[in-house]
C-alpha cells in the first residue's frame, strides 16, 4: 500500500528559543493535512501545502521530511503537542501517528480514519459527523463536544480511548459512540443530547449533568446527581448487541462478563428532558 | 496651585462597585483630606503617587519613546504574542488593546478568565437576566449572596445599593431578606437573615435540587441530604425563593471558581429562568465584579470582536476558545513567545507554572505602579493613574458605564494613549 511519510524535523520554526534553550513551542495549525486533499495534489504541491505558526504562514517542507507518494494514508512520526486541527474537516483516507497530538485533532471530520498512538489533546473529534479516531494513549477535554457556542456536538462516528479522557467528555453530543476504557474527569455527558459514551474505568463527578436523552454505561460506581431518578435493576438485552457491534465493527475488546449481565439504570436530567439514561453495571 | 481645591463625586476605581460619591481635597499635587471612601479606597488613595515605574528596559533607565519604540519592536517579532490584563484599566485602552491585538496578531485575554469569566461563559450557554444596582436598590425584597462576601471585598456595596440602602420602595433593612449561601460564615453571612452552609465544591448539586424543587419534583439522594444540606431546608429555601416578589442574586467567585466552574453559574441563570418562568415573581443576577473595570473589558472586547475574553487573531479574524486561548493556558503550555501585560500583575497572581513562562519570554508591562511582573520585564512602561491623573470610562458590575475624571497632573501618559501609539508604530513600520 503505498503511503506519504512525514517525519518532524528537530529543528522547525515552531520552537520558542532562549540562546541555545528550548522554553516553549508555537502553536501550528495543519488543518492542510488532510488524507482526502492530499491524494489528489503532487509530491511538489505537498511540500508547499500551507501550514499556520502563530500569526506566520510556512510550508509543509519547513516542518517535516517528506517521503513516499501522495496517497490515502498518511504516517506521521515526532511529537506534535502543538499541533493543532489535524485531519479536521476530513471525509476519507487515513493518518497514523506515531506520537502526541495536540488540540481539534479530527474535529469536523465526515470520514476516514485517525489513528493516535501517543495522547491526544483536547476537542478530539469535536463535532465529527462520521469517521472514526482511535487513541493509544490519554486524550484530553472535551472529547467529541460542541465547540463554544455552537448547540450540537459530535453527530456520529466513533472515538476510541484506550488511555483516560479529560473533564466534559461527550458534551452537547448529538450522536455517535465514546468508548473510554480508562477513567474519565467530571461532566462526562453534560447537556448531552444524544449518543452512547462507555466508560469502562472510573467516572469523575457530575456525569449527565444537564442531559436531554442519550446513554451513559459505565462499569464501576458512580456518584449520581440528584436531579436524577432510580428506576430498575435489569438485564438489558440491547447492551449484547451494542457490545457485539463494538466488537465486530471496530475490533474493540470487551469482557465476557459484561454481556448478559445486572445493570442498574438511572434516568435524568429531571431538570430538563429527563430521557437520558445512566446505566451502572452490577458487580454480582 | 497652592489653595486648597475640592474635587466632588469622583469615582473611585478599586473595585467593581464603582463608587461615584468620593469628595477629595486637592493642595499642590497631593491628596489632603478624603471623604465617602472605604478602607480600602483610602489605602488606594494614600498609595496612589507612590512606589511609581519610570522607563526601563532590561533593567536599565530609558526614555518614554524609547520603551514604546522597543514595545512595538517585540511585539512585531513575535510570532504569537499575548496581551493580557486589561481590568484595570480603561475602556479607551482597551479599545485600543484590541487593535494592537489585531495589528500584532496577537492572543488577548483579559484577567476575567481567572475570576468572573466562567459566569460569562455560563451567560452565553443560557443567558443572564440582570437589573441595575439602582432598580435593586429600589425593589429587591429578597437578597442572595452566593459564594460572594462584600462586606469585606466591596465594603461600600452593601450601603449604597443593597442591603442597608435607602431605596425608593425598599427603605431599609427591615424591608429586605437577605440569604447567604457559602462555604464558610462570612462577614456578609453574619449580616444575613439567614446563613446557609453548603458543602465545599457541592454548589452544583444544590443549585439543580433547587431547581428541581421549583420545577415541582422532588430530588432523590440514598443519603436525605445535597451538598450537606437536609432536604427539607432546601425545600425551605426554595420556598423562599418562590416567595419573594423581587429577588436579587449576587454571586461571587464562590461560584465560579469553585467544583464545576462554568457549570455552576449555568446552573444559578438557569435556577433564575426557572423563577421568572411563571411570572409569579422576578428574579435578577449578578456578578460581584472586582477589578474597578473588568465588566469593561469584557464589554469592549465584545463589542470590538464579538467575544468577551480569551480572542486570538493570528489569522487577522477574532477566535474565541477559553481553554485554549487564555492567558494561563496559552502561559502554562509555553506557547508564546513575547507578553504585553496591561495593568496587570500576572507574576503575582497566575499559577506558578503560566508565571514561569512569563519570566522566560520577552515581557512588556504597562503600569503606573512597580509590582512582581515589572520586577523582571523587559521592558516597563509607565502610565498616568486612572481616576487620580487621567480620564476615560469605566463599566460598574452592572454595566453602567461611569466617566473618570482626572484631579491631579502626570508626567507620563495614560494607558490608552500608549497603546495607540505601539500600535501605530506597529501600523506604520
Amino acid at each position: 500500500m503505498t503511503k506519504l511519510k512525514l517525519k518532524l524535523k528537530k529543528e522547525n520554526p515552531a520552537l520558542i528559543k532562549k540562546g541555545k534553550e528550548l522554553i516553549g513551542k508555537i502553536p501550528v495549525e495543519v488543518e492542510n493535512i488532510r488524507a482526502d486533499l492530499i491524494k489528489k495534489m503532487t509530491l511538489a504541491e505537498i511540500k508547499e501545502l500551507e501550514i499556520r505558526a502563530g500569526k506566520e504562514i510556512y510550508q509543509l517542507q519547513d516542518f517535516f521530511e517528506i517521503k513516499g507518494e501522495p496517497a490515502e494514508v498518511i504516517e506521521i512520526d515526532g511529537d506534535l503537542s502543538n499541533f493543532k486541527y489535524l485531519g479536521a474537516a476530513m471525509n476519507s483516507g487515513t493518518i497514523i501517528v506515531n506520537g502526541d497530538i495536540g488540540m481539534h485533532v479530527g474535529s469536523e471530520m465526515s470520514g476516514g480514519k485517525i489513528e493516535i498512538k501517543g495522547d491526544a489533546g483536547d476537542w478530539l473529534g469535536a463535532e465529527m459527523t462520521g469517521g472514526i479516531i482511535t487513541v493509544n494513549g490519554d486524550a484530553g477535554n472535551y472529547v467529541g463536544a460542541a465547540f463554544r457556542g455552537d448547540k450540537l456536538g459530535m453527530n456520529r462516528g466513533l472515538i476510541y480511548i484506550g488511555g483516560n479522557a479529560g473533564n466534559f467528555v461527550a458534551n452537547k453530543m448529538r450522536r455517535g459512540e465514546i468508548v473510554i476504557k480508562g477513567d474519565c474527569g467530571d461532566m462526562l455527558g453534560a447537556q448531552m443530547i444524544a449518543g452512547s459514551v462507555y466508560v469502562f474505568g472510573k467516572c469523575g463527578k457530575r456525569a449527565g449533568a444537564g442531559m436531554k436523552r442519550g446513554t451513559i454505561i459505565t462499569f464501576s460506581d458512580l456518584e449520581i446527581l440528584p436531579t436524577f431518578s432510580y428506576n430498575i435493576s435489569y438485564f438489558p438485552n440491547f447492551l449484547n448487541i451494542a457490545f457485539k457491534h463494538l466488537q465486530h465493527d471496530y475490533q474493540i475488546e470487551i469482557s465476557d462478563q459484561f454481556f448478559n449481565s445486572e445493570y442498574m439504570r438511572y434516568t435524568g436530567d429531571n431538570t430538563e428532558l429527563g430521557k437520558g439514561e445512566i446505566l451502572i453495571w452490577k458487580k454480582d | 496651585m497652592t489653595e486648597l481645591k475640592t474635587f466632588k463625586n469622583i469615582t473611585c476605581t478599586f473595585c467593581g462597585a464603582l463608587c461615584d460619591n468620593i469628595e477629595v481635597k486637592v493642595k499642590d499635587n497631593k491628596i489632603e483630606e478624603l471623604k465617602n471612601a472605604c478602607a480600602i479606597s483610602r489605602k488606594k488613595y494614600e498609595h496612589a503617587l507612590k512606589d511609581r515605574t519610570s522607563p526601563m528596559i532590561n533593567g536599565e533607565e530609558s526614555t518614554y519613546q524609547e520603551v514604546i519604540e522597543k514595545a512595538a519592536e517585540i511585539l512585531k517579532n513575535s510570532k504569537n504574542p499575548l496581551i493580557y490584563g486589561l481590568s484595570s484599566t480603561t475602556a479607551e485602552a482597551q479599545k485600543n488593546a484590541v487593535k494592537l491585538a489585531e495589528l500584532s496578531g496577537a492572543n488577548i485575554d483579559s484577567t476575567s478568565s481567572v475570576c468572573h469569566g466562567p459566569g460569562t461563559m455560563a451567560k452565553q450557554l443560557v443567558g443572564m437576566i440582570t437589573a441595575t444596582l439602582g432598580e435593586i436598590k429600589n425593589r429587591s425584597d429578597l437578597m442572595v449572596f452566593w459564594g460572594a462576601n462584600p462586606v469585606e471585598a466591596h465594603p461600600n456595596h452593601s450601603k449604597r445599593y443593597t442591603m442597608l440602602s435607602e431605596g425608593l420602595f425598599k427603605k431599609n433593612r427591615s424591608d429586605r431578606e437577605v440569604i447567604v449561601f457559602d462555604v464558610r460564615k462570612t462577614p456578609t453571612a453574619k449580616m444575613a437573615d439567614q446563613f446557609i452552609r453548603v458543602e465545599p465544591g457541592k454548589d452544583f448539586e444544590l443549585l439543580m435540587a433547587l431547581r428541581l424543587i421549583i420545577q415541582g419534583k422532588k430530588p432523590e439522594t440514598e443519603a436525605g441530604k445535597v451538598a450537606g444540606l437536609e432536604l427539607a431546608e432546601i425545600e425551605a429555601a426554595a420556598e423562599k425563593l418562590k416567595n419573594a416578589r423581587y429577588g436579587s442574586i449576587f454571586y461571587g467567585m464562590g461560584l465560579t471558581m469553585t467544583g464545576a466552574k462554568y457549570m455552576n453559574t449555568w446552573a444559578a441563570m438557569s435556577l433564575i429562568r426557572d423563577l421568572n418562568n411563571d411570572h409569579q415573581r422576578r428574579f435578577v443576577m449578578m456578578p460581584m465584579r472586582g477589578h474597578g473595570n473588568v465588566a469593561g473589558s469584557e464589554i469592549t472586547m465584545a463589542w470590538q470582536t464579538g467575544y468577551p475574553f480569551a480572542v486570538n487573531f493570528s489569522k487577522a479574524y477574532p477566535r474565541y476558545n477559553p481553554g485554549e486561548y487564555t492567558a494561563v493556558d496559552l502561559l502554562a503550555n509555553k506557547e508564546v513567545d513575547a507578553a504585553f501585560i496591561i495593568a496587570s500583575d500576572p507574576a503575582g497572581n497566575l499559577p506558578k507554572k503560566a508565571a514561569a513562562h512569563l519570566k522566560d519570554i520577552p515581557t512588556i508591562i504597562l503600569d503606573p505602579h512597580w509590582n512582581f511582573t515589572s520586577d523582571f520585564a523587559d521592558v516597563v512602561i509607565p502610565s498616568a493613574l486612572k481616576g487620580i491623573t487621567a480620564s476615560g470610562t469605566v463599566y460598574r458590575m452592572d454595566h453602567v458605564p461611569l466617566h473618570l475624571r482626572s484631579f491631579l497632573e502626570d508626567e507620563w501618559p495614560d494607558d490608552a494613549a500608549a497603546v495607540a501609539q505601539i500600535g501605530e508604530l506597529i501600523e506604520n513600520a
